[in-house]
């Protein structure tokens, strides 16, 4: 696919193997006995079926980079290390999760291959990133001519809402930099307070076009771009981009929420917000426990 | 402030920035990051950038740099205390096998690593190998990091935790007695799980991402069938000298059996009592023959039997023989008796000749009795239960077999492919419809009164409530009905006087890593200690309660030395 860390991607040569399915017994040959039913695999089917194992991809310690390694560094025995910390003093900063799985699947995360979220986007926009900085359809590897960012959620709280639009409108200018040639569009609801808050920097804003409108669907065509449906004042429109990137509503994480019960706080996401720069601590209603604020 | 010590949870630019700050007030930082590497969240999320920045960038290089900063990655809380205004943690680093000191950044070991994975420091855009780092800016500080769990998660999904990676890879070599070896290791039942499992394990595996998930259960049951199609003697593998003492197990089902068996591997004797003539429990008397023939059940049973574990059918406790002389005669006793007893309706005419609980049902036909049912049956209920009395109905010959569920397909326990059987054999599903009666003549049913339903908010097991749609009454005429909306167990047979705690849904409560009850010797497992759940689980049970039998004993004996 493309090279990364010194290595190629290879695509895995046991993608696509289709399931196999157990032989059965015809319903007509049910009726009035108790003989099994299912008959499990053949040896044929059964040797196939356990090709298909990813093994899960984890480390299954066969110690070739142990064997590659000339400092030494790699060290299987290494264990797990505990650590008591006695603090006078806690400051959180948010851990945000947005998991894939409360995306409706109506949006085609999963299915088109150019569906991708915001934070994907954002890992291919960080030249760090898994496509060294270069935004790209993942089907194909190509440049997108345009890009259809899409909410993928519905109502959400509006200090949440504003910081799931602020993140891929941030995206979008970022994506507008790199590929100046592309068409960038933004598909979101209830956006009055949002445009009000940030009017100064949205009216310089003109190579982005930000639609009030729902999507309903997104379906694949021709070359794996993808036709969206779009909702406007009651009226429905259809548009093809050739990536989609969809907003998704940030939560906090497991972790801390998990921290917050522990420490008796009631936190949700919009906790962390401030307006600020830099370091910015927000108080919380117990005096030893602050909020790094995101900014 | 300076001196005192302050924790930060987030290694994101935020909670960098804020390790920095404090450090240089004089105070003693510790960063905790759960990720193997600091940064994240580096676009602002409060305001729209202008044309000329780029990232955040958090200042990495002041905070390695600072005496007073402690950076602990890959780390998870595992308690927190607090106590008199300050706060105790205890944290726990997973080793991230790399020791960071020597590493030079080469890059060779990912150019060798075999395993590429979805690459989840990236939002699994892309692939990336299983030793990698996560952010280059750190890598060259040595931050790499092999990606090595305990478990895949197809095993950590698995009740008995089976090492399904291996035995999978096992079948792919064509090394099937190998397989079925390490399938052994965990769990007696190969050839009957082989075929009931409801495969959590599938639910969970990754390959679901990719296409489908890989048909694990299935796959199990070729290598037992392999063994047995092909009359291979399955191998006996216990010890040759046995232990003096012997424990008792009441119940020989996926429980008790997996507990006789892992107990005459460590070298114990057990005598299994069962109530009913033959044993095996809900695999012989639940379970339809058409999904597990008995023929193949008792091959697997005898097997387990050869290893020194000793079997009495018709033979209930509390009537052959009495709870406290197993307790006197026995180093130790385990309950297995599963949950037999269907619940009730609670619904006028329920007494009506013409309704059976659906466990009776199965076990009757089971047991090859003749039933003396017939015309139109409704089954009510929506779990593996009401479907296996649905498919049986219909070998049975009933005219028509009607399912009533209060939900929707959606929302039905039952294992789908289990629904879809049925509806192919020609059973009738009537969804959103809840019993209100049970109507009759002459003390014998005619037809079952019922109400229409709409889905409303989500309740406390997260499934849409169902809400009655008012005036909706109409009835569905048929001469039997069979109930299976749950199971509890039936604990008649414990004397009060053992002391034995039973909870409110009639099972015990025992400590989850030995399955000891709160009465010392006396340990349970499998339905009749979580109620009714899959077999899997009571069999994985059954092998930890073994574990805890034998440190049981093992204790005994050292106290009496």
């Amino acid at each position: 696919m493309y090279e990364h860390k010194g290595r190629y991607i290879v695509e895995f040569p046991d993608i696509p193997a289709e399931r196999q399915h157990q032989i059965e017994i015809d319903v007509e040959e049910r009726r009035g006995n108790y003989n099994e039913v299912e008959l499990g695999f053949d040896e044929e089917r059964a040797v196939r079926e356990a090709k298909r194992c990813l093994s899960c991809r984890r480390c299954l310690g066969c110690a070739l980079c142990w064997a590659e390694c000339k400092p030494e560094a790699i060290v299987f025995e290494m264990e797990d290390e505990y650590y008591d910390v006695e603090a006078d003093a806690v400051i959180i900063s948010s851990g945000v999760e947005r998991p894939h799985d409360r995306i409706d699947l109506s949006f085609g995360l999963g299915q088109h291959l150019n569906v991708i979220t915001d934070l994907q986007l954002a890992g291919m926009l960080s030249e760090a990133g898994p496509s060294n900085g270069l935004v790209i359809r993942p089907y194909d590897g190509e440049i997108p001519g345009s890009i259809g960012f899409v909410q993928s959620y519905g109502a959400a709280s509006p200090p949440m809402h504003g910081a799931a639009l602020c993140l891929a409108i941030n995206e979008a200018i970022l994506a507008c930099h790199k590929l100046p040639q592309s068409e960038i569009e933004v598909f979101a609801t209830d956006l009055e307070e949002f445009r009000i808050k940030h009017k100064a920097a949205l009216d310089d804003l003109k190579e982005i076009k930000i639609n009030e409108a729902s999507v309903s669907g997104v379906q694949a065509t021709e070359n794996e771009n993808l036709e969206l449906t779009i909702s406007t004042n009651g009226s429905e429109t259809k548009k093809v981009f050739e990536l989609v990137v969809l907003i998704t509503q940030p939560q906090l994480s497991g972790e801390v929420r998990k921290m917050s019960k522990d420490l008796g706080l009631s936190l949700n996401y919009a906790s962390f917000f401030s307006e600020g720069e830099g370091a910015v601590l927000l108080a919380t209603d117990n005096e030893t426990v602050e909020l790094a604020a995101q900014t | 402030m300076a001196g005192k010590r302050v924790v930060i949870f987030g290694g994101n630019p935020a909670g960098v920035a804020a390790a920095v700050k404090h450090a240089e007030a004089g105070m003693q930082v510790t960063l905790v990051e759960p990720s193997p590497s600091l940064g994240g969240d580096l676009l602002p999320q409060t305001r729209i950038i202008d044309g000329t920045f780029s990232f955040l960038e958090p200042n990495l290089e002041a905070l390695r740099k600072h005496p007073n900063i402690h950076v602990i990655t890959n780390a998870e809380i595992v308690r927190t205390q607090s106590v008199d205004g300050r706060y105790r943690f205890r944290i726990r680093r997973s080793t991230p096998r790399v020791d960071a000191e020597k590493c030079n950044d080469c890059k060779e070991c990912i150019r060798v690593c075999p395993i590429h994975m979805y690459d989840d420091f990236n939002e699994s855009i892309g692939f990336r190998t299983a030793i990698d780092f996560f952010n280059p800016e750190t890598a060259k500080a040595g931050e790499y990091n092999i990606f090595k769990e305990d478990m895949p998660i197809c095993q950590a999904t698995c009740p008995a935790n089976l090492n399904i990676r291996s035995y999978a890879g096992l079948i792919a070599d064509g090394k099937y007695a190998e397989s079925l070896a390490v399938i052994r290791e965990r769990l007696p039942f190969a050839l009957s799980i082989g075929r009931v499992c409801p495969h959590p394990c599938e639910t969970a595996c990754n390959r679901g991402y990719v296409d489908e998930p890989i048909a694990i259960c299935a796959l199990k049951r070729f290598v037992a069938d392999f063994e047995m199609n092909h009359s291979i003697e399955p191998p006996v593998e216990a010890p040759d000298q046995f232990h003096p003492e012997r424990v008792a197990i009441i119940g020989a089902g996926p429980a008790g059996l997996s507990c006789g068996y892992f107990l005459a591997k460590a070298g114990y004797h057990s005598v299994v009592f069962e109530a009913m003539p033959e044993p095996g429990g809900m695999f012989r008397y639940g379970i339809p023959e058409y999904r597990l023939p008995t023929e193949t059940l008792m091959h697997e049973i005898n097997w387990i039997l050869a290893h020194g574990v000793e079997l009495r059918c018709d033979t209930r406790i509390g009537e052959d023989v009495s709870f406290e002389d197993l307790q006197r005669d026995y180093a130790a006793v385990f309950i297995g008796v599963g949950a037999w007893t269907g619940m009730n309706l609670r619904i006028p005419g329920e007494e009506l000749e013409g309704v059976i609980d659906g466990v009776r049902f199965l076990r009757d036909v089971n047991m090859g009795k003749k039933i003396d049912m017939e015309g139109r049956v409704i089954i009510i209920g929506g779990g593996n239960v009401a479907m296996d009395a649905a498919r049986v109905s219909w070998r049975e010959g009933f005219e028509e077999v009607h399912v009533v569920y209060r939900r929707t397909r959606r929302e039905m326990p039952a294992s789908p492919w289990e629904i879809d059987a049925a509806e192919d054999e020609g059973v009738k599903f009537q969804f959103l419809v809840a019993p209100i009666e049970v109507v009759g003549e002459n003390g014998r049913m005619t037809g079952l009164k019922c109400l229409r339903m709409e889905l409303g908010e989500p309740d406390a097991s997260g499934r849409r409530r169902p809400v009655p749609i008012e005036g909706s009454e109409f009835v569905i005429e048929a001469e039997n009905l069979i109930a299976a909306i749950g199971q509890r167990p039936d604990l008649k047979f414990v004397p009060e006087e053992s002391d034995l705690a039973i909870t409110r849904w009639n099972t015990f409560e025992v400590d989850q890593e030995t399955f000891v009850t709160n009465v010392p010797g006396v340990f349970s497992a499998g339905d009749v200690e979580t109620g009714p759940d899959i077999a899997i689980r009571a069999c994985a049970n059954g092998r930890k309660a073994a574990v805890g039998i034998v440190r049981h004993i093992e204790a005994k004996r050292r106290e009496a030395a």
